[in-house]
């Protein structure tokens, strides 16, 4: 058999679309010499998952108004476009992103219904990248962030920390000062007892379920913009109201 | 070219939040009545002082109403 033979061979069986491009520049070349342009391309199957995840259109659109004004038109999609991916979802998505060129580094899901999602970074590859994350807060969570989160303050590489409810936008801002896992204890301590106070509050206040949680939500959240905006000066943390 | 291998990743997690379904419930209430109510936890309403009194405002958590008593 022939070496054109066992190419045709090779690209029927393993489907190698470039690679089937490529070969009638192979064919053609006058050179003499024998060149396999190969380009396979190794798609993540937890960015696989993402990609096929149904889009709501039914949703407000999140827009450049609603982000910094850091993000390009490019992240704004990408934003947009986690939001109708993963409002309906019953569990938690992450994805890891760069706010000027919009492109996804990595994508995450959360395993066997837990409460967190967790995903392994190299900062190493990231240095020329200027990373954001967002990550969702399906329907049976609370929308604001809790007490377990604020781990991207001690981040170097992470400027910014989305997150994405049913109808608010969390954003948490902090690019010009690293924080020791002292200064977070102390925060997530402080958040955690603040909100305790609330619920137990609520609790007495609103017999209905909803109110009692909408209640939560609103105090809890108030305290948080509160506390972290005003005590800290390296902390900027915006809500925004999506479904209005 | 660089290798994974050469360096220490980072794990990155993310918090879903606080579920609803357990706030809902009487266990969690009792863990929290329990957390709020000794002086001994810094996370309870004797905390609360401290946070109000960095903000200009002084309050006795002895005698705040909204708090729960048994």
């Amino acid at each position: 058999m022939s070496t054109k033979n066992h190419i045709i061979k090779i690209v029927r069986t393993l489907h190698l679309d470039d690679l089937f491009k490529s070969m009638k520049e192979c064919w053609n070349d006058p050179r003499g010499g024998f060149l396999i342009p190969v380009t396979v391309k190794l798609t993540d199957p937890e960015y696989e998952r993402y990609r096929h995840l149904e889009i709501n259109w039914e949703i407000s659109p999140i827009t450049k108004d609603d982000l910094p004004e850091e993000f390009s038109p490019q992240a704004v999609k990408t934003v947009d476009m986690f939001r109708r991916k993963t409002f309906d979802l019953p569990y938690e998505c992450m994805i890891l992103f760069d706010y000027e060129t919009g492109n996804i580094i990595s994508c995450n899901f959360s395993d066997d219904f837990e409460d967190k999602v967790e995903s392994e970074i190299y900062p190493e590859f990231l240095k020329t990248m200027h990373i954001a994350s967002i990550h969702n807060h399906p329907r049976q969570y609370c929308s604001p962030p809790s007490s377990k989160n604020f781990q991207m303050l001690g981040l170097e590489f992470e400027e910014f920390e989305l997150i994405s409810s049913q109808d608010e936008l969390w954003i948490l801002k902090s690019n010009e000062l690293i924080f020791d896992d002292e200064t977070i204890a102390e925060i997530r301590k402080n958040v955690d007892g603040y909100f305790n106070l609330v619920f137990e509050d609520s609790c007495n206040n609103f017999d209905k379920d909803y109110l009692f949680l909408d209640n939560l939500n609103k105090v809890y959240g108030d305290f948080l913009l509160d506390y972290l905006n005003n005590d800290f000066i390296n902390i900027k943390l915006i809500r925004r109201y999506i479904n209005e | 070219m660089s290798n994974y291998e050469e360096f220490e990743p980072v794990l990155v997690v993310r918090d879903a939040g606080y579920n609803k379904t357990k706030l809902l419930s009487q266990e969690y209430r009792k863990k929290v009545q329990d957390k709020i109510k000794n002086p001994n936890i810094p996370t309870g309403k004797y905390k609360l002082k401290e946070l109000f009194a960095k903000r200009g405002i002084i309050v006795n958590p002895d005698a705040m109403s909204f708090l729960y008593e048994c």
